[in-house]
Parts: structure tokens; sequence; C-alpha cells
């Protein structure tokens, strides 16, 4: 696996009113790796995905992508929100949300044609959910939500997905369809920066790891980070004992 | 002169003044409902309320300015105005010292109050009277003629007419942008859709319909239209297109039946199409599919089902059973189900019409046919057995 950093973040501070929420952050992610977030509640996990993709409002600090800033790239981007993040009663159907990848590549005004429908129907189909197409997304499960959520990221095409808590309620299948997506696009050469907050299976899912509360306790490989004393470093060594 | 007149079109020659006034209301109503669907969608529906009221001062303001009651100008001025407030609005919930809805409720009675108060000192001889201001004068509208191209027309449904032309080319061009910022604005943001140019963007469009059409019908039923029909339609389409499509089909209904049933009332026009539209919303949300007039439908009609499908898992379980013969005897089926005998002869003979169960005569007991024992394999799976 090459060693480039593909997400280069320096001195990131970020705060929410006049209370940082984010200190001075220095954070590189591996190109080519499944890279795990994790921390404890209000570690500002969410927070620092969203300074990384301009969502939110940084303080200080850079973000480079690829080398450059998020606007120059933000098409190889993809980033999947906690399902709860958007109206689930909004009036369009699975395919639709899907179809929306698209509109990333299409720019302004321009129609989906039938090329990006066709796109957007075999991302639906990896996820396993063709049969949901023309369903209404109110009518999802919690593990739809998310499948559709990533198909829409397939159907993007992107080269770095960003995804928050994708596991967070949804069924044991739809959680295998998941970690199963993110090993097939690392063998297609791509990057995903996942939060993640099951410590159990951390060290089957990701190979990359960042810890974070605040401040990063610690980042790097799997073997090298997932340890007890980061853990206890970051608050969250209580009840958890590494396998050694 | 006479040259002129030949050219001259009139409205009031194709309509009554009470079809001018309808047909003005309904372009007034689908104008408004357009943008309403995407208000309603981004949880904006309360800004209409702050706008309606706010572009009053705007209305005041110009007309300090161009002491001219029927200049356009004064319309610019109040759909500016209506932008300003929008933007007020968003930097006093910034602040984060209060919420959005907050923010609403300080500026907009300020603006109005500002406004009435102005009014009633400096513009006490002109028509902009506070009445006006809520209710509108809609019986007004085919007495204010303007003659565009050659055609005489009331000038509230010229402009009206502009407006709608506007909104729907905005939302026909745009539609996949505000689709998607309304539906996840921060994938919007990332994929390079501006929500913020797209937010500002809705709101002038909205604050000029809302100026536009206060003048025709008032501050409280240019909500009533933006936000009733929307909001209706909201509850009963699965798809955006069909959301549009049925809002104005809800403000077409409202229009022509408060406008008439005002007539025949002798009320006021506005008040009354308020009224309808409140009244349809309700209907919506008792008659939706998840409400509540629906939901003790679905309940009867489970409950009825429910008996139905317990019978043909009954006649499923013991067909091949050696106790068949009592189970499902002409004579003793009711007995095992403790139903009377009217109750099972009734639930039977349904399920005989439908095509589910058949006599057999041989055996003198009920038992499933063919599509039976499909519904009978569904049933076993539905109910996790």
């Amino acid at each position: 696996m090459s060693k480039n950093i593909i997400v280069k973040v320096e001195d990131l501070t970020m705060a929410y009113h006049d209370k940082p929420v984010l200190w001075d952050n220095d954070v590189n992610i591996i190109e080519n790796s499944r890279t795990a977030i994790i921390g404890p509640n209000g570690a500002g996990k969410s927070t620092l995905l969203k300074g990384i993709l301009g969502l939110q409002k940084t303080l200080s600090g850079t973000v480079e992508i690829m080398g450059k800033s998020v606007k120059q790239v933000h098409k190889k981007i993809a980033y999947i929100p906690q399902s709860n993040s958007v109206n689930w009663d909004f009036p369009t159907t699975a395919l639709d949300v899907v179809l929306m990848g698209r509109y990333v590549h299409l720019g302004w005004i321009k129609r989906p044609k039938k090329k990006d429908i066709e796109t957007a129907r075999n991302a639906l189909h990896k996820m396993g959910m063709q049969d949901y197409a023309k369903r209404q997304i109110s009518q999802l499960s919690g593990g739809q939500k998310q499948r559709v959520f990533i198909a829409r990221a397939i159907a993007q095409n992107a080269e770095i997905y960003f995804m928050d808590e994708p596991l967070a309620g949804v069924d044991k299948n739809t959680e295998k369809v998941i970690i199963d997506f993110l090993k097939d696009s690392q063998k297609e050469g791509k990057t995903s920066i996942v939060i993640h907050h099951d410590l159990n299976t951390l060290a089957d899912y990701f190979d990359h790891l960042v810890i974070l509360n605040k401040r990063i306790i610690a980042q790097g490989k799997m073997s090298e980070t997932l340890t007890q004393a980061n853990l206890d470093a970051a608050d969250m060594g209580g009840g958890f004992k590494i396998n050694a | 002169m006479i040259y002129q007149n030949l050219l001259l079109t009139k409205i009031s020659d194709f309509l009554n003044y009470n079809q001018q006034m309808l047909l003005t209301l309904i372009v007034t109503g689908i104008a408004c409902s357009i943008l309403g669907c995407f208000l309603v969608l981004n949880k904006l529906s309360m800004l209409t309320d702050a706008l309606s009221h706010s572009i009053l001062l705007g209305i005041v303001l110009a007309y300090f300015v161009t002491k001219d009651l029927n200049s356009p100008l004064l319309l610019i001025g109040a759909g500016i105005f209506g932008v300003f407030t929008v933007y007020a609005i968003g930097l006093l919930s910034k602040t984060r010292l209060v919420k959005n809805d907050d923010a609403v409720g300080i500026i907009f009675p300020l603006f109005f109050s500002l406004a009435v108060i102005l009014i009633s000192t400096f513009a006490r001889n002109v028509h902009l009277d506070t009445d006006i201001v809520l209710m509108g004068q809609v019986i007004m509208i085919p007495l204010n003629n303007m003659t565009v191209f050659g055609v005489e027309l009331p000038k509230a449904l010229f402009y009206m007419l502009i407006i709608l032309l506007i909104n729907l080319i905005f939302v026909a061009v745009f539609f996949k942008e505000l689709k998607v910022s309304s539906f996840d604005p921060e994938f919007a943001t990332l994929a390079g859709f501006s929500s913020g140019l797209l937010f500002y963007g809705l709101m002038t469009l909205t604050s000029f319909t809302a100026v536009a059409a206060f003048d025709a019908v008032g501050a409280i039923l240019v909500i009533a239209l933006f936000v009733g029909p929307a909001a209706s339609a909201y509850m009963l389409t699965k798809s955006l297109k069909k959301m549009l499509l049925v809002s104005i089909i809800f403000s077409i209904l409202n229009s022509t039946l408060g406008f008439y049933l005002a007539i025949v009332l002798n009320v006021s026009i506005s008040g009354m199409i308020a009224v309808i539209t409140g009244m349809t919303t309700f209907m919506t949300v008792l008659l939706n599919r998840q409400g509540i007039i629906t939901a003790i439908y679905l309940r009867y009609k489970n409950r009825k089902e429910f008996r139905l499908d317990l019978l043909i898992m009954h006649l499923g379980n013991h067909e091949d059973q050696e106790d068949a013969e009592f189970e499902l005897g002409f004579a003793t089926i009711k007995d095992h189900l403790s139903w009377d005998k009217e109750t099972a002869e009734r639930r039977l003979n349904r399920l005989i019409d439908q095509g589910f169960v058949q006599r057999n005569y041989e055996k003198k007991i009920f038992c499933l046919t063919e599509k039976g024992r499909l519904r009978y394999d569904m049933i076993k799976v539905d109910y996790g057995m």
C-alpha cells in the first residue's frame, strides 16, 4: 500500500460559540486506507468531518485533499451524513436520492440523462436495493436508508468516502453489506474515512485509526494505534480491554 | 382615438367582474403555492408570515420616496425590503443569542407596527388603511385596470401573471437544485450547489410574490396561499413533481370554493378563502395516509381481515388432519372457532365469494381452494410462522 497522504489537516481548531470543540488538530489520512475515527461522545468527531469538508466554519487551520482545496476536488469526495440529518418524509423515491449523486457531475441546470439513471440503478443494485427503487424514502428501514445513502456515493463515483456513523442503528445484514463495500472500494484504490463507535469490530473493519477527544490522541496503523494506553488517554478505556 | 379603441381588447368583454376577480385569485394562488412547496419542505413557512407583514413597512417607506401609490417602484421597493427582512432575521439568529423562530417573532412585529404607526401618523389620507392591509381588497381588483399590448385587464391580474411566469421559470430551471438543497443541504453544498444562493433566490421571489399578492388579497390570505395547499400536498404525495401539481389543484379548489361561498354569504372574500384553505388542510390532516380517520378505518379493516386470515389458517391447519370432519365440518366448524352460527356463516360465505374456500360435499367439510392454499402460505410468512 502506498504511504501517500490523501487528506492533510493542519492546526484545525473549531468552536461552537466561543467554546472550542476541536483544539489545534493535525490529521493525516493515508491514501487507499480504511480509516476509522473514534472518540467519546462530544469528542468532536462529526465536527471534524464537517470541518474537513468545509461544511462548518473553522477558526484556524488548513485542509488539503489530494493536494488541493475541497472546492477544487469536490466531485471526488462523497459525504455520507448521519442518516437522521435529513428529512426522510421528503416526497421522493430511493432511486431519486441515489440519482442526486450524479448531480455533482451535471452541474447547474442540466438534467440527469438516461445514462445517469442507469448508473443510479446499478448503484442501488450494488447495495442490494434494486427492488426498492420506486419506494418512497419514508417507507425504508434504518438499514435501507443507510444503503440508499451509500448508493448515492457509489453513483457519484467518488475517490474518498467520508461517513458519519454509517453502522449506527442498522441491521446485521446491512452492516455486512457496508463493510464489504468498504473493502471492495479499497481494492479499487479508494479511501474511506468512517466515524465508528463499536470497539469490538474496530480492528476487523478498519486498518487505520484516529483517536480523538477534542484533540488528536493518536493516529496511525490500527495495530500500532489501538492500545489500552491510547484508549485510556481518550477516556475510552473503561470497560474495554484490548486482547493482546 | 377611434382607431385606438378598435385595437383595444378589453378583458371585460370576455369575463364579468366576478370572473376577473376569481381568475386573479387563482393566478395568485398558483404563484404562491409553487413557491410554498419549497418553503414547507425547508420548514420556512413562518417566514412567509414575517414577509407578508413586514413588507408593509417596505411599501410605506417606498411611498414616502415616490409619493405615488400606483408606482411600480412601490412594489419593487417593498420586494427588496422583504429580502432585507429575511436577511435581518438570518443575521439575528446567527448571533445565536436567539433562536431562528424567535428572530422571526422579533423582527416582523417590529417592522409591521412601525409601518402601522407611520401610516397613522403621516399618511392618514392615503387609502393604505390597516383593514385593507390584513384582508386585502379583492372587490377592487376589476376596477383598477391597465392596458398592456392592447389588452385592458386588471392591474393585479397583470402583475400576478408576470410573477407566476417568473416563479414557474425559476422552479422549472432550478428544479434539480431546489430539490437537492431542500432534501440534504450539506450534500447540496458539497456537490457545488450553494444552498445560500438558492435560499436567497427563493426568498427574493417569495418576497416579490408576497408584495404583489398582498396588494390584491391582504396579509393573512397571502400566508394561507403560501402554506395551506403546499402543506396539504406534502401529506399526500410521494414525489416532488406531484406535490407541486397537487398543491396547485388544492389552491384552485380553495380559491374557487371560497370565492363563491363568500359571494353567497356576502362575507370577506379573502377571509372566506383563508377559512376554506384552513378547512381543506385540516381535512387532509384527518384523511391522509397516516391521518387520524384513515388510521381508525385501517384498524377496523385490519381487524376484519385478521378474522378472515384466522379462518383460512384454521382451514389450512386442519385440512389434512384426521380431525378434519369435526374441526371443519359444515355443522361443527363454528363450535371449534367459538363463533355463533351466523357470524361463522357470514365469514365463510365471504371467503367462498372471494374464491379462497369451497365446500367439500363428499366429506361434508369446508376446505381451501388452490387460491386459498396460496393465501394460507402467505399468511404463515406474514405472521412469521
